[in-house]
């Protein structure tokens, strides 16, 4: 049976915890993250795969890779998932529904769904950004890059299933 | 006040009177009252405290580290000395260098309300929520209506969302017991800003600026809430009002209206629609950053 602990012990403790550093000059305190806007257009034109690559960016900043990776592991399902509907004549229920050329559509929404898994991930910290005035750093280049990785993933994932 | 005496006013007076003008903001005043009190005591390390808390005041941020250091040398263990050392850590987004020293003066001032809000700010600010929510619940509990910590875990509520505003306890605790505090006010344009009601946090925002003219923070802050509440930007009030949620919904929407007027208008029709579309995303991806420059 572990020893019953005092009130004062507990209290102590408690404030040893929160008198534990957090930050260290060694690594990038995480004042700043990639915008949701950065996360958004990656997503919406680059794919899973493209958002997940800020998305973990973000979580690197933050310190949080070890809670977050599984994006990426969603971002590469959703990009196998995608790749398999459209060899398999996955999107002809919508095709049905919307007429010829719905995988462009289909493709467009689950990657809308992608960013919005991403975005309830970091959602507090977006949300801290905006309401404490934190300017986040410039996402151009990095969501250029995030693009084009996630194009060649999805290109390559396509290889995967022979049409 | 000053109790005159054949050497003019005591160091105390002097100080006191510092102090007062540093309250009100009025630091030409207080950098030639503390000059004088420099004359007599040249090292006395409040007086040096007082010159660095103006020099940081006013941004100039080499010049206050200068003094803090001379404050420190003389007294290692001086209050205000290590807290605006924090401070110009701060200012020079030494984050972690701040954080030591904050956690380095909580161990000696274990009681010190002012000292968890202010490491807890440190924490919101890099965006550790959780640690700055335990801060500030150890700082309310040794001082219930301490008002920086009331503002600070009113934001981590707004920030969070949990509930509505009305419930978020500290911001109503923050307007009961502080109505007129620069934080109570800030407070409140976030939380009607973040609820979408920019009209009456630009009005509690300009009310913010006249208390406080010579702020550049305060004068950015109505700027912007005069953008979002300019008539230009009225067609992206679902993606002000609901965020990345209604800017989604739209976004889904307006493709699948174009899609539908493909498959069940005429090719004229489909176009016009689709052109209208087309402009209203171009629209609402640039206008607000061309407004911005022109506001």
């Amino acid at each position: 049976m572990p020893p019953t602990r005092t009130p004062l012990a507990q209290i102590m403790d408690h404030n040893n915890d929160l008198l534990r550093p957090s930050l260290s000059a060694d690594h990038n305190p995480s004042a700043a993250i990639y915008s949701a806007r950065t996360v958004f257009l990656a997503s919406f034109f680059g794919g899973p795969i493209a958002g997940a690559a800020i998305a973990l960016t973000n979580a690197y900043r933050l310190r949080r890779l070890a809670t977050d990776w599984p994006l990426g592991l969603i971002a590469v399902a959703l990009c196998f998932g995608l790749a398999w509907l459209s060899t398999h004549h996955g999107w002809s229920w919508l095709d049905a529904i919307v007429g010829h050329g719905s995988a462009l559509y289909g493709a467009r929404v689950i990657n809308l769904i992608f960013f919005a898994i991403a975005y309830a991930f970091h959602r507090t910290y977006f949300k801290s950004m905006s309401v404490l005035g934190i300017t986040p750093p410039n996402g151009l280049a990095v969501g250029l890059g995030a693009i084009c990785l996630g194009v060649i993933a999805e290109l390559a994932i396509g290889q995967v299933f022979p049409i | 006040m000053s109790t005159p005496d054949d050497s003019g006013p005591t160091l105390g007076a002097l100080l006191q009177q510092a102090h007062a003008l540093i309250d009100r903001r009025r630091f030409p005043h207080a950098r030639q009252l503390l000059a004088t009190a420099a004359q007599s005591y040249p090292d006395n390390p409040q007086v040096l405290y007082l010159a660095a808390f103006i020099d940081y005041s006013e941004g100039k941020l080499d010049d206050a580290e200068k003094t803090v250091s001379s404050v420190l040398l003389q007294d290692p263990e001086h209050y205000g000395g290590r807290t605006l050392r924090a401070e110009l850590h701060e200012a020079r987004k030494q984050f972690a260098q701040a954080e030591t020293v904050w956690i380095e003066l909580l161990r000696d001032h274990p009681e010190d309300a002012d000292l968890y809000a202010s490491y807890g700010e440190l924490m919101m600010q890099t965006l550790h929520l959780d640690k700055a929510q335990r801060l500030m619940q150890e700082g309310l509990r040794l001082e219930p209506n301490h008002p920086k910590c009331l503002y600070i875990a009113a934001l981590i509520h707004i920030i969070q969302g949990r509930s509505s505003d009305s419930e978020n306890e500290h911001l109503q605790r923050l307007v009961t017991e502080y109505p007129e505090r620069i934080q109570t006010l800030l407070t409140l344009v976030v939380a009607l800003s973040q609820r979408g009601d920019n009209r009456s946090a630009l009005r509690v925002a300009q009310q913010l600026l006249a208390m406080r003219p010579d702020s550049p923070h305060y004068l950015t802050l109505v700027k912007e809430l005069k953008l979002q509440t300019h008539w230009s930007l009225l067609p992206l009030y679902p993606m002000q009002r609901w965020g990345w949620g209604g800017a989604g919904v739209i976004t889904v929407l307006g493709i699948g209206i174009v899609h539908a007027a493909r498959s069940s208008l005429t090719t004229d029709l489909a176009s016009v629609i689709a052109y209208i579309w087309l402009a209203y995303v171009v629209y609402s991806w640039t206008w607000p950053g061309i407004l911005r420059r022109l506001i």
